[in-house]
């Protein structure tokens, strides 16, 4: 940013020091570096914290002694938590919860894509006839507040016989959101990339999963994370829907009333998996939040 | 215009589409595979949003007690008259939620806000740090109030140790401690992990805002002699404009809705909506429940309404 047009001469090491320029870029550099580390370290504590301490003994937990490292680190509070069993079934609970986790994210999450992309076409390229006051309805109840629809949506999901995981997940297989904002996306792809296919006498369904779907490819990524960050974490439904038999992750940890160190070793399985993701696939993540959230 | 007005002049005889040709015609297919596609959307939106909505303000004029009871009837507006007088914990909600609101949304804006000033020179090092601040916003709910509850406990929580070392130092209590048990101070735990977990999401979009403004506006302000203030006062914020906006109105629509870190830090303190999930799911009194879900609703339009009215080309 602060080259100039005049900087032809590659400077020197000596003449670099004496550059005003290089100092105050240096300076800047340093003071952003310090400032980083502070805010590092305030971000990343409580989760270091969280972490030494399920790996402390209850009596270390418990002393009023607090300390950075652990005195005699042991893995005691995840063998617990990996190794407790459902009294009446005999089940490991945390295999239990598990698969009951991945089918709501994955299951449920890809039935949203599938959803919410056929609906989003269909708005962007099929214009059925109403299409524009269907679509202005969906966008109009974006803005009412989540609260009038969530506990009188549990009256519905109760009438018609949903009151189990099925009424976690089928609420969620489709959300307004997703379908404008997939519809943007195809909306910006040219007509005539379909028609070809069309004179063809390829079926809607293939012009819609061969040609158009692929080309959407950021923005289904985007709410293939979003989708399944909201199913790994989500916390209300399955615990007012689900018996303390059938859990999901979310709702384990909070029905595990062991102490704290065995508490927080739960917590620190299930944050595991996400982190993983999140390191592997960090640019994703924050692209899904770019791309969705400004405007282009 | 004139073309359309010479075709009504010549007298065609009206044909009789048969539903065949229309069904099979271009026009008709795409009617026909528009609605097939957008039929699974729409009967989940007809069932959890319409229906629900519809419930909303019938149900609130009548005495049902839970989800699952089918014997309830009208009851006119007694629903109303009886949250005016007799739920003083929901109004206490509201004044609780009320300074949630007016603490946290500033704070969270301007934090990260700043934060993305921070990230967004690359040297070495940046991705690392984006990644790290962000981190939180990853971390999923219940595990980031098992970790706070943790780091706020009354007999040897970190942050009220820190809290109690730096009262020693002015040998008075400058700051109280943050006891999740006690009504005065449980709020300001919530408010904390609220800002730990919501930073990073803002940071990432305020950073795709600002690296989305083209640098020639920068290099014009330069060669006008703007110093760096000024082209962050004057330059960067009103280009940043749509994408603030954009989340402001989501957290002014959201904040107020806070309840789960509630049921799950069980803190001493009380919203609104976790009064209505309390009424709702737990004391049997779905209808009351309903009712003050609705006028919570009118507070959150009069916000929605107020931004749409302030910014026009708002995001949603």
């Amino acid at each position: 940013m602060q080259k100039t047009v005049n900087e032809v001469k590659t400077p020197t090491k000596r003449s670099r020091w004496h550059s005003k320029k290089f100092r105050r870029n240096l300076r800047e550099n340093i003071f952003l570096w310090i400032t980083r580390i502070a805010l590092g370290i305030v971000f990343a504590f409580p989760l270091y914290w969280a972490i030494i301490t399920s790996l402390k003994t209850p009596d270390e937990v418990a002393s009023p002694v607090l300390s950075l490292f652990v005195k005699n680190p042991t893995l005691a509070n995840y063998r617990y938590v990996l190794s407790q069993r459902d009294l009446n079934t005999g089940q490991i609970q945390i295999l239990k919860a598990l698969s009951n986790t991945l089918l709501l994210t994955f299951v449920g999450g890809t039935l949203n894509i599938i959803v919410t992309a056929l609906a989003g076409y269909s708005f962007a390229k099929l214009k059925f006839k109403g299409h524009k006051i269907i679509f202005k309805i969906l966008i109009a109840s974006m803005m009412i507040p989540g609260i009038i629809t969530m506990f009188p949506s549990f009256i519905v999901i109760s009438r018609i016989g949903l009151w189990n995981i099925f009424g976690v997940v089928i609420p969620g297989i489709s959300s307004v959101f997703n379908i404008f904002f997939l519809r943007q996306f195809f909306m910006n792809l040219p007509d005539e990339l379909g028609e070809s296919a069309e004179v063809d006498g390829a079926s809607e369904f293939r012009i819609f999963w061969n040609i158009y779907l692929p080309q959407v490819k950021p923005a289904i990524a985007a709410i293939a994370i979003f989708n399944f960050q909201g199913g790994w974490n989500n916390f209300l439904s399955p615990y007012i829907i689900l018996s303390s038999d059938n859990l999901v992750l979310a709702t384990y940890i909070k029905y595990f009333t062991g102490d704290t160190g065995q508490t927080l070793a739960a917590s620190m399985l299930m944050t595991l998996p996400i982190l993983i993701l999140f390191i592997v696939f960090q640019k994703y993540f924050m692209q899904s939040i770019a791309i969705t959230g400004v405007k282009e | 215009m004139q073309y359309a007005e010479d075709q009504k002049m010549i007298p065609t005889k009206p044909k009789k589409k048969n539903f065949k040709d229309v069904f099979w015609s271009r026009k008709g297919q795409r009617n026909f595979w528009g609605y097939t596609f957008v039929s699974p959307a729409l009967i989940i939106f007809i069932l959890f949003t319409v229906i629900p909505i519809i419930l909303s303000f019938t149900l609130a004029l009548t005495n049902i007690k839970s989800a699952d009871s089918t014997n309830y009837k009208y009851i006119g507006f007694q629903n109303f008259k009886f949250i005016m007088s007799n739920t003083p914990r929901f109004w206490e909600g509201m004044k609780n939620i009320l300074l949630y609101t007016v603490i946290t949304v500033p704070l969270t804006l301007t934090g990260s806000l700043i934060l993305a000033l921070i990230v967004k020179k690359s040297i070495f090092g940046t991705k690392f740090f984006r990644g790290l601040f962000y981190l939180p916003g990853i971390t999923a709910s219940v595990a980031t109030a098992v970790v706070w509850s943790y780091l706020l406990n009354g007999s040897n929580g970190i942050i009220n140790e820190i809290i109690k070392g730096f009262n020693g130092i002015f040998k008075a209590e400058v700051i109280p401690r943050i006891l999740m048990d006690s009504d005065k101070t449980a709020l300001w735990g919530i408010i904390l992990m609220t800002l730990w977990g919501a930073l990073g999401g803002n940071m990432v979009l305020f950073l795709a805002a600002m690296n989305a403004i083209p640098s020639s506006v920068f290099e014009a302000a330069q060669i006008d002699g703007a110093n760096r203030v000024q082209i962050f006062f004057r330059v960067t914020l009103p280009m940043m404009k749509p994408a603030i906006f954009f989340a402001l109105t989501l957290s002014l629509i959201g904040t107020p809705q806070m309840f789960e870190p509630i049921i799950l830090m069980n803190a001493n303190t009380v919203t609104p909506v976790y009064e209505i999930y309390r009424n709702a799911m737990e004391s049997d009194f779905m209808g009351v429940a309903i009712t003050q879900s609705l006028v919570l609703f009118v507070f959150i339009m009069i916000i929605t309404v107020f931004m749409q009215k302030v910014n026009k080309e708002s995001y949603i």
